[in-house]
């Protein structure tokens, strides 16, 4: 089957057209850097069927973060048959700049404009036939989000996945023409076959110092000592300028003369929406404040609409439960009741109550990601930061982890120096994820009042980022020491959200949920119900309990703890498992979760406030979720680094647990 | 009058003339449409001071003032 890859810039709309292709679902949002890994799927149209792969964006050719050098892999050894180039019209020269490198390569190009709506918006328009005869490409317009231009991209690509190739005449790049020459006389003696495409290319990289290139020659045996020598000759006299900025010069040249005979600009540069809405959200005094407002905002929204949906399933499940005992006999002692009602219900149900705010977290925080602001976000904290050895762009994958820790973890190959790269994938876990979200619920709505405990699992929020970024001050003051990274950000226009798109991305995020309460959660609850049928879970819990003596917890909550290794799911769906058992129909009150944990919280402990913060900000701290371990293990490729930091997090967990006690002691 | 970029006051605009200082960053920089005869803008300051968020070849762009240093401009009237 033949391949087409989506090669442009970030935020260009690939994963929209992606979707549109392939029928996929792949996550959208508007800031730079949102896909990170390959994805392939499948396009069918009129009888025939290719294989599209969507990239992570790349600025050119020259790649440094672990993203980018998968889209630049993808191109240099895949080869694929026929490479998308997708442009955003809006925005048009800067993203020539890439179009031109593929040119280059001798891809066999199809140029999409996209993004007809926000170009026109800004007064530009394009004369598409005209790009189209400039860079020897077919070109094709579209607005991804509205299908428009789709059917025709998508016969396009038919016709020209099938063409055999003749490359354009790259005139722009003719800057040295006598030294590629040489040099790519030297890369043949040294063993390279222009089976390899692009040696022309490959030449040009070496000559523009392109590391990455080096790298890939070095690896598959290439000596490079004679090149070396050529290249040395060729840039010897080259007056305080070099290859580098030659070839930018000319590719921009060459561009400016495209631009300016396609594109015409009917308003003068204007104050676009985007404009008026920075001033307001990137205030030099209200910038800083605005962004806590909208934090803050996000929480409250999330529980006060929420909450009224909870009391909604847990009545569903309260009918679900007496039906099931009305029809069976409530036996205490017979195991399958107990395994519907006390096991599944109560293990799988008590997690799955908390639906509603899991499902407005997951909406609000994708939103967010749709709006632009992440990018703005970015912009305002990175002084802060850097302060901290981190960089702005840092704290997007913080953000992200609100919602879940694994696509954040996988988030931060964008960040292009390594050890701030490591150190945000260290302290991600201590981030609360949507996952954390119903144990503080649980916890301190039994305790406390509505308002109160949506208070407090805000507080855990902040303390959950408080720690990640303090450790990962620490960390790049000793384990990580060294490497900044620059900021170089672009900042995409506001966008407003689209009601589907939105929706679409709350389903898979809750489909995601969903599937993990089917699985992971209904398999934990059934174990835990079997061994505490049998009475073995007990005494894992007094142990548990033991280690955490200064806690002064009971058995139930400390084994949560420890099942809730697994997932943090698991511990809400233990808790439900654990202290229902004594349930009777006599006695409906107690089918309710809070009023057993708050009996159970209050026989145990002689400062019930204590414990109960004490074991929130444990919970938060302590490892995220075995698939979060996963993820570390995948991004940072070591066992080594992936149990460092799971001790680190249940080290950091049980101080500051301990501390939260003592300090909770004296206030309480 | 030449200036290096992070000297210029928010809505000053400015030609590029040359970036010293060798190196990825000057590259990414270049790649990005900074480079010679560019037109640029400084659209603001981030609240705390740095990034800087600069119009340039169209499009908005944010970038440290360590990293601006590296751009010498010319002003031009605004
Ligand atoms: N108005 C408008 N918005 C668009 C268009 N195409 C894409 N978008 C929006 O642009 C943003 C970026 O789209 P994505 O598909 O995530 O972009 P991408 O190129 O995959 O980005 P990365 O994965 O970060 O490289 C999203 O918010 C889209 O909804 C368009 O034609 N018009
Ligand atoms: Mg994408």
């Amino acid at each position: 089957m033949k391949t087409i890859g989506l090669i442009a810039n970030p935020n260009v709309g690939k994963t929209v057209i992606f979707n549109a292709l392939t029928g996929a679902r792949q996550s959208v949002a508007n800031f730079p850097g949102v896909t990170v890994e390959k994805k392939s799927g499948i396009l069918r149209h009129n009888n025939e069927e290719i294989t599209v792969v969507d990239l992570p964006g790349i600025y050119s050719l020259t790649t440094s973060s672990i993203d980018e050098k998968i889209t630049r892999q993808f191109i240099i050894e895949e080869k694929p048959d026929l490479i998308i180039n997708i442009i955003d019209s809006s925005n048009l020269d800067r993203n020539l700049y890439l179009t031109l490198q593929l040119l280059e390569l001798g891809a066999n190009l199809l140029v999409v404009l996209n993004m007809g709506d926000i170009a026109e918006s800004k007064g530009i328009t394009i004369d598409a036939k005209f790009l189209s005869n400039l860079l020897e490409a077919p070109v094709i317009e579209t607005i991804a989000p509205k299908k428009k231009g789709i059917i025709e991209l998508k016969t396009a690509i038919l016709e020209h996945s099938n063409k055999k190739f003749t490359p354009t005449n790259v005139s722009w790049f003719d800057a040295f023409s006598s030294e590629i020459g040489v040099i790519k006389e030297s890369l043949k003696n040294a063993g390279v076959t222009s089976e390899k495409w692009a040696l022309t290319w490959a030449a040009s990289a070496l000559l523009e110092g392109d590391e990455v290139i080096r790298d890939m020659l070095e690896e598959s045996g290439v000596d490079l000592k004679l090149v070396d020598k050529v290249i040395d000759e060729a840039t010897e006299n080259l007056p305080e300028s070099d290859a580098e900025l030659v070839y930018a010069d000319a590719r921009y040249k060459h561009i400016f003369a495209i631009s300016k005979k396609v594109k015409t600009k009917t308003m003068d540069e204007q104050w676009t929406k985007t404009d008026m809405m920075d001033e307001v959200l990137t205030h030099k005094y209200f910038g800083i404040p605005i962004f806590l407002v909208v934090f803050w905002g996000v929480f409250h929204f999330v529980f006060s609409f929420g909450d009224p949906f909870i009391g909604l399933v847990e009545l569903i499940f309260s009918k679900l439960t007496n039906l099931i005992i009305d029809d069976f006999g409530a036996d205490p002692d017979n195991f399958f009741t107990g395994l519907l009602t006390d096991g599944i219900i109560g293990g799988v149900g008590g997690i799955l109550v908390f639906l509603p705010i899991i499902a407005l977290l997951f909406l609000a925080i994708g939103v967010l990601e749709d709006t632009g602001y992440l990018a703005r976000v970015a912009f305002l904290m990175d002084k802060i930061m850097n302060r901290f050895g981190l960089n702005g762009q840092a704290i997007v994958p913080m953000l992200l982890g609100f919602g879940c820790n694994i696509p954040a973890i996988m988030s931060t190959r964008t960040i292009k120096s390594e050890k701030e790269r490591l150190t945000s994938i260290f302290v991600n876990g201590f981030i609360s994820c949507g996952a954390r979200l119903p144990i503080y619920v649980l916890i301190a709505g039994a305790l406390y009042s509505e308002t109160e405990a949506a208070n407090i699992a805000l507080l855990m929020y902040l303390i959950g980022m408080i720690v990640a970024i303090t450790t990962a001050w620490i960390l790049r003051k000793t384990y990580f020491k060294g490497e900044t990274s620059p900021f170089i950000m672009e900042l995409p226009p506001y966008l407003r959200p689209s009601i589907t798109a939105s929706l679409i991305k709350l389903w898979q995020r809750c489909k995601g949920f969903l599937y993990k309460a089917g699985t992971l959660i209904l398999i934990s609850a059934i174990i835990i119900y079997c061994l505490n049928f049998f009475e073995m879970v007990e005494p894992i819990g007094k142990v548990v309990a033991i280690l955490f003596w200064w806690m002064e917890i009971e058995w139930e909550l400390g084994a949560a703890l420890l099942f809730g290794l697994v997932a943090k799911e698991v511990v809400v769906g233990a808790l439900g498992v654990l202290l229902q058992v004594e349930n009777t129909p006599d006695n409906p009150e107690d089918t309710d979760l809070r009023v057993a944990l708050k009996t159970r919280l209050q026989e145990g402990s002689s400062n019930v406030d204590a414990t109960a913060f004490s074991y929130m900000v444990f919970s938060l701290l302590y490892v995220p979720c075995f698939a979060a371990l996963g993820a570390v293990r995948q991004e940072t490729n070591s066992w080594k680094m992936t149990i460092w930091v799971t001790v680190m997090y249940i080290v950091v967990a049980y101080v500051l647990a301990a501390l939260t006690m003592a300090i909770g002691v004296f206030i309480f | 009058m030449e200036m290096t970029l992070d000297q210029m006051e928010v809505g000053q605009k400015g030609r590029i003339v040359k970036l010293v200082k060798q190196g990825a960053t000057r590259k990414a920089l270049l790649e990005m449409g900074i480079l010679p005869n560019a037109e640029v803008t400084i659209i603001r300051s981030a609240p705390l001071g740095d990034p800087l968020e600069l119009l340039i070849q169209g499009y908005h762009l944010s970038i440290r003032k360590v990293d601006a240093q590296m751009i010498i401009v010319e002003v031009l009237d605004k």
